[in-house]
């Protein structure tokens, strides 16, 4: 068993650095105040674009690019719904999760690139970059700048902010993009690193599953980095366990890294107190 | 400075400021009396640019700042934290660094607020509003203008708010106090312009003026003398600070003299069912249902109280806040009752809806009901009771005839005399 936890250790570290780049870009918009439901849609997007420029050029890097391009037009698509006009952020998310699923099977269907082979990834800096960069920087943003603490009121009281003549929407947006940021490298990875390439619905619920650890997470970079390693942790246990066949039913398995990280977070720390304005428009 | 010229300004069907001229100068404190819905917020929500005039120009020295009545602060930061939200472009901080120039911009501005690492969400209501005012004066306004600042404040507060204010007018900005509290704004003003309907109605030096010619010009009428009135029933009011036992003592009253009519505080909880119709609710204190004479009834109120309503079997809760109320004083007040037990009845309600529901309890102390009103409005004791008594921890002062309450509401109502 303890063979078992151990060789799932690094593929864990991997596997799960896609949830992670959008469990910490959700955290940093919804401490904005805005629920973007979209990120599934965002990621799966940020795939394709990703495997697209990859395939077309040959090079890793304008994949990466391609990645975070996609995943900033489908960003800006939201933005203009949920900040710019104001409408429910709930039913925009929605609506960007139905739109990129049915936009990014149709265009893999149609256009050829995608057959071609995928370039070799040869130096992996992603991790370090989602496990330990990503991490320092977003929680110096968050606590030690004035950009944060601004970001930190839109999201409680921001008639407050907006009292003081700054703009609550700039700040938003703001926080979108560095999301989009996260979001696009975290699905090129998903394409190019840990798949060979797109396929339909690869994100396979990543996104959804990234804005409940930033719920039980309590909103908190800790919480982010430790909920989405159990989860992780325990979603190549379950693979080692059905790839050992040890009788168990894979069904059961299958739920089992659900089960322990909601278990685990809800043991961990204090009251849930969410954002006090977040989701509103 | 603020030097305001000609201003109009509509707010939906109301003409809210109409044509009003006024001179702020620096050094000197100007008190803006006047009733709910006068006008007096919004102008000096156009004043300080908040908002833009119909008409008329405004000319500022420097800038102005508003401080709110309601506060506008994050809960979930910290007073430091509320005080760093203020400065401009981006930079690298820490907790420390914003908590050590909380503490100088405190300093700076002569208000005592302890611990700036405290959490706003564990602040007292007075705290607040000190923090509100900090952020205010640290912008170093040369126009400053305060909406309501007294009515979440203790007594002791109150003198240090007023402490603030001469300071800060001594300095050489201008200050501006908006207020109903008339003893208050003769206590700190060297100016005091009342306002009534939008417009200007009175305007003199606080040592040339008093409480009943402020509370007359606020009014729009002359406040009739008790002899002047019909007096078969009289109308006892009784005042004091929210939370001195007004509540209870409605209460006890509603259980005590189940035939008086009850006009309840809470009209929403207490007062109408808004699931059932205007009849139905009309319908609730008679003696037998009939739905035909019930909608007869109603038919009748409406017109009588002038009900904005479609009619008879309009859901009581789709009214507005003022209509509810005349469905409520329809049906307590039209059994001709020797006893009425109003509390708060005007509310929340619009300047017409006031008028409407004082004139109805004047009606019903002329023709002989004796009325207590409960009410945390001064201006309404004043404008209707021919006796004031004030509650205090629960305890009722000697009756007070107008004259003798206009001096000694204020302490009374303090527990200081």
């Amino acid at each position: 068993m303890y063979e078992l936890i151990a060789n799932s250790i690094p593929i864990a570290i991997v596997a799960s650095i896609p949830l992670l780049l959008a469990v910490e870009g959700e955290l940093l918009v919804q401490r904005g105040g805005i629920i973007n439901l979209g990120i599934e849609g965002m990621m799966l997007t940020a795939a394709m674009t990703a495997a697209f420029a990859a395939q077309t050029t040959g090079s890793v890097t304008i994949g990466f690019l391609g990645g975070i391009a996609g995943a900033m037009v489908i960003t800006a698509i939201f933005g203009v719904f949920a900040i710019a006009l104001r409408a429910d952020q709930i039913v925009t998310g929605t609506a960007i999760n139905l739109l990129a699923l049915g936009g990014t099977s149709f265009v893999y269907r149609e256009v050829a690139a995608f057959q071609r082979p995928i370039p070799q990834l040869h130096t992996d800096i992603v991790s370090a970059l989602s496990w330990i960069v990503a991490p320092l920087i977003l929680g110096a943003i968050l606590w030690n700048t004035s950009f944060g603490l601004r970001l930190r009121a839109c999201g409680e009281n921001p008639e407050a902010l907006a009292a003081t003549g700054r703009s609550v929407r700039m700040h938003r947006w703001a926080a979108l993009m560095i999301e989009a940021l996260l979001v696009g490298i975290g699905g090129a990875y998903l394409s190019l690193a840990l798949s060979s390439g797109f396929a339909e619905n690869m994100t396979a619920g990543r996104g959804f599953i990234a804005l409940s650890i930033v719920i039980f997470g309590r909103w908190k970079i800790k919480g982010a980095l430790l909920g989405t390693a159990i989860f992780g942790l325990a979603a190549a246990l379950q693979y080692a366990l059905q790839a050992a066949n040890r009788g168990i039913p894979f069904h059961i398995l299958l739920a089992v890294p659900y089960v322990v990280t909601l278990l685990i977070l809800c043991g961990v720390a204090g009251r849930v107190r969410s954002p006090e304005s977040l989701g509103r428009p | 400075m603020i030097h305001l010229s000609h201003i109009t300004k509509t707010l939906g069907a109301t003409r809210a400021v109409d044509d009003v001229s006024l001179d702020v100068r620096n050094g000197e404190i100007v008190a803006l009396a006047g009733e709910n819905g006068a006008g007096k917020t919004t102008l000096m929500r156009i004043a300080a640019g908040e908002i833009d005039a119909d008409g008329g120009s405004v000319n500022r020295e420097g800038r102005a700042e508003l401080v709110h009545q309601h506060f506008l602060l994050v809960d979930a930061l910290s007073i430091a934290e509320n005080l760093a939200l203020t400065h401009r472009g981006f930079r690298f901080t820490t907790r420390r660094i914003i908590e050590r120039e909380a503490s100088a911009i405190i300093e700076s501005t002569g208000i005592e607020l302890r611990d700036g690492s405290r959490l706003v969400a564990e602040l007292s209501v007075g705290e607040r509003s000190k923090l509100e005012l900090i952020k205010a004066i640290a912008r170093k306004p040369s126009t400053l203008i305060l909406d309501e600042p007294t009515s979440v404040l203790t007594p002791n507060e109150t003198t240090e708010l007023f402490r603030v204010m001469r300071r800060i007018a001594a300095e050489g900005a201008a200050v501006v106090f908006i207020s109903h509290k008339l003893p208050e704004v003769l206590e700190v003003a060297d100016r005091i312009v009342v306002m009534r309907g939008g417009r200007v109605i009175a305007e003199s030096a606080a040592r040339d003026t008093n409480v009943r010619d402020l509370a007359n010009a606020m009014v729009g009428r002359i406040t009739e003398q008790p002899s002047d009135r019909a007096t078969a029933g009289r109308i006892t009011a009784i005042v004091g600070v929210a939370g001195n036992g007004q509540a209870e003592l409605a209460a006890k009253l509603r259980d005590e003299e189940r035939d008086a009519g009850h006009i309840p505080e809470d009209r929403t909880r207490d007062g109408i069912v808004a699931e059932m119709t205007i009849a139905e609710n009309l319908a609730l204190k008679a003696k037998r249902w009939n739905a035909r004479e019930a909608a007869r009834h109603a038919e009748r109120m409406i017109a009588l109280y002038s009900i904005r309503a479609s009619g008879p079997l309009q859901r009581a809760g789709d009214l507005s806040g003022g209509n509810q109320q005349k469905v409520i004083l329809a049906r307590e007040l039209d059994r001709k009752p020797k006893r009425i037990v109003a509390a708060e009845p005007t509310r929340g309600l619009d300047i017409e809806a006031t008028r409407f529901v004082h004139e109805q309890l004047r009606s019903a102390a002329v023709e002989g009901a004796s009325i207590l009103l409960i009410t945390s409005d001064l201006d309404e004791a004043f404008a209707l009771a021919d006796t004031i008594q004030v509650i205090y921890r629960g305890r009722l002062s000697d009756p007070l005839t107008p004259s003798e309450a206009a001096t000694r509401v204020a302490s009374l109502m303090a527990g200081v005399a």
